[in-house]
């Protein structure tokens, strides 16, 4: 069936400005034809690639086109009596997944990584379900799973579940065989985000390429060990986060450098989130408070649609969404993420603290003290992704060209004429309207 | 060209002490009783070089000298033989009853000069074959050694490797690439270029059957990767490869 052209007031549920290699001549084109709105979001895409972001909840934020939140992903209301443990929503979680098995014969496929994330929901299943009710479940993995965790590998999966090869199989190959596909890739966002680890622990690099005064250097040396404390407010790195921002004028394959990036943009892309903390809703303090927020609301759709939209050829985009369950998405986590911040509960000192609560989570069940002590975060999904065949016709297209979807889920090919005609009429029309 | 040890580009990965010491590990053949190669770097593979040219030439002994021994160089290691040939050595004399490479820590002062090559081997087509292997014998130990840095810089993910190594037991027949280069070839880079230098019988032919292997994975990833294995061996790519557009309909590891 011939789908029906985009319209310019159409609105978006997901975009995608994404220097993938395939859709790079587009976005180099469409630069240096677009205005400085429209430089700002593709600027933003080579900063941060890709830009695929959205706020889930009424903090200000602007988008180049209409934009629409999907309703499964809209943030949860504050509730700051909210009280639970990290434990105590897990084992939650585990058990809807308890009453689902017995009341329908609901069937997971639980996408497993051996990352911190996607073993919470193994171990909290693992603790929750009898051994009949465990038998409904499915891990789906490959082998850099059991690299990450070979000692819960060999001693709680091998040979105790159905064993699913990630590599292999895609969304919709477990959708279609009835599964209901369970991912953890949201679960950076409850956290925080390696994004905001990167700057804690190497900011002086980025110090000295903004020139700044020794003064200054030894005010941040002195503040930023203190990322985690709700009385060093993120703004007091105000220059520190422009510079991290701002777009490295050479950018290697695929993210190819502009010879004079914006060199407004750093400061600007800065306003832009600090204004969607100052409107939150919820108080956002510290500088891991802002990194986690980033994450937490404008980040986390694509982390929860991702792998409907780019591991899943067959099924359409509105079931995909909507079939795979987002394990972070309960909304006794994404509570627990609002509550728990400064506490020591995301993050510690250093990278291997990072998701605290999780580490002690797993350690109470397995008790393996390296896992605890070492795990660092890993891109865990993309050493799936990287593999497959990304250019070849599908039913829902190439995957390399998809740039998004509309509001009624219609998938949006890069190479059509009336979706290049939307991109450029609503990036030529896109003004900076939160900062100079 | 690639008579290169201490100056070699390759060298430089091991921060080693050998730089003022040319033949670390020397390369023997019990047939000719000459060496025909010698290099600085580490002597694990050394082992697997030998491997690599067993099949042309049976019973190479690598022979690891200590400081004591001679300085002998590319050029001239053909004058030197062992001065002790009763060395046992994966259960046979270091003579004879192998195929199998051997590698062995020798004594002091177990290289002694010769005045010429043997009779066989003397000014005569035998020495002209056995020129051509040792020339190819060179040129191996620094392919060999390229290889073996790309592939630890640039396989980030060497999951067959894992899989065979620790999970043999534990794996349920996943999918398990040899790297992630993701093109046409389905045995891995790195064991592309063995089998390549394994089966080739000069440097050019091995040079032009890698230079294909790159044309037909010619991806985001082996981009970096070749190009990487080319500096090493100091020499130029291909032109066409230089200017070849990226494959990219593999994907490069950005999609999401």
């Amino acid at each position: 069936m011939e789908q029906q052209p985009l319209s310019l007031n159409d609105s978006l549920y997901f975009s995608s400005i994404n220097f993938n290699g395939y859709q790079n001549d587009f976005w180099t084109n469409t630069y240096n034809e677009t205005g400085t709105g429209g430089k700002f979001a593709i600027d933003l895409a080579r900063r941060l690639n890709p830009n695929r972001y959205v706020s889930r909840n009424a903090s200000e934020w602007t988008n180049p086109w209409p934009q629409e939140i999907i309703p499964k992903y809209a943030m949860v209301d504050y509730d700051p009596t909210f009280n639970l443990s990290f434990t105590e929503v897990s084992d939650l979680k585990a058990l809807d997944f308890k009453q689902r098995i017995n009341s329908k014969n609901e069937r997971f496929a639980m996408m497993y990584s051996g990352g911190i994330d996607s073993t919470i929901m193994v171990v909290a299943l693992l603790k929750n379900l009898t051994a009949e009710e465990l038998k409904n479940i499915s891990i789906c993995t490959s082998i850099p799973a059991l690299v990450e965790n070979p000692a819960f590998w060999r001693k709680y999966i091998y040979g105790k579940f159905e064993i699913i090869d990630s590599m292999t199989n895609k969304y919709h190959d477990l959708i279609l065989r009835g599964y209901t596909p369970v991912t953890a890739d949201d679960g950076d966002c409850i956290f925080g985000t390696v994004f905001g680890i990167g700057l804690y622990h190497n900011w002086m690099p980025v110090a000295i390429r903004a020139g700044f005064t020794e003064e200054r250097k030894a005010q941040i040396a002195q503040r930023i060990t203190r990322f985690n404390d709700p009385e060093v407010h993120y703004s007091e790195f105000k220059d520190l986060l422009s510079a991290y921002f701002a777009v490295p004028p050479n950018q290697k394959y695929p993210l190819v450098g502009q010879a004079n990036p914006d060199p407004e943009f750093g400061r600007r892309l800065y306003d832009k989130f600090a204004r969607n903390c100052e409107t939150a809703g919820m108080p956002i303090r510290s500088l891991h408070d802002f990194f986690w927020w980033l994450i937490f609301n404008v980040k986390m759709l694509n982390c929860g649609v991702r792998g409907a939209l780019y591991y899943n050829d067959l099924v359409d985009p509105d079931t995909a969404i909507h079939a795979i369950e987002n394990w972070y998405m309960f909304p006794g986590y994404q509570h627990w993420s609002m509550n728990n911040n400064n506490n020591g509960q995301k993050i510690l000192g250093s990278a291997a603290t990072y998701k605290k609560a999780g580490r002690d989570y797993i350690y109470d069940f397995d008790r393996n003290p390296w896992y605890k002590t070492f795990k660092l975060k890993l891109e865990s999904m993309a050493l799936n992704v990287v593999r497959q065949e990304i250019n070849v016709d599908l039913p829902n297209g190439r995957p390399s060209a998809r740039f998004g979807i509309t509001s009624d889920y219609r998938l949006l090919d890069i190479d059509k004429p009336d979706v290049q005609e939307y991109i450029r009429h609503h990036l030529n029309n896109f003004q900076i309207t939160w900062s100079e | 060209m690639w008579n290169k040890t201490f100056e070699a580009r390759t060298a430089n990965f091991h921060m080693n002490a050998f730089k003022k010491r040319s033949n670390a590990n020397c390369y023997y053949s019990p047939g000719v009783d000459r060496f025909f190669a010698v290099d600085t770097l580490d002597p694990y593979t050394a082992l697997e070089i030998a491997q690599l040219l067993s099949g042309k030439m049976p019973g190479i002994a690598v022979c690891i000298l200590g400081v004591e021994d001679a300085f002998l160089t590319n050029d001239n290691c053909h004058n030197f033989t062992l001065s002790e040939k009763q060395v046992f050595a994966t259960g046979a004399s270091i003579l004879f009853s192998r195929q199998i490479p051997a590698i062995r820590r020798f004594p002091p002062n177990s290289v002694v000069k010769t005045e010429s090559m043997p009779l066989d081997y003397k000014d005569n087509a035998h020495f002209e074959v056995f020129l051509q292997f040792k020339q190819y014998a060179q040129f191996v130990i620094q392919a060999w050694h390229a290889a073996k840095q790309c592939d630890c810089i640039f396989n980030f993910m060497p999951m067959e490797q894992y899989a065979n190594n620790f999970f043999k037991e534990l794996d349920p027949g996943f999918d398990t690439p040899a790297d992630n280069v993701n093109g046409e070839l389905k045995t891995g880079v790195t064991n592309e270029i063995r089998k390549i230098l394994y089966f080739s019988n000069t440097h050019t032919e091995a040079l032009e059957q890698i230079a294909q292997m790159w044309r037909t994975n010619n991806t985001p990833l082996s981009q970096a990767w070749r190009t990487q294995f080319y500096n090493l061996l100091e020499i130029d790519p291909p032109t066409d490869l230089l200017n070849a557009e990226i494959d990219i309909e593999r994907y490069s590891g950005y999609l999401l």
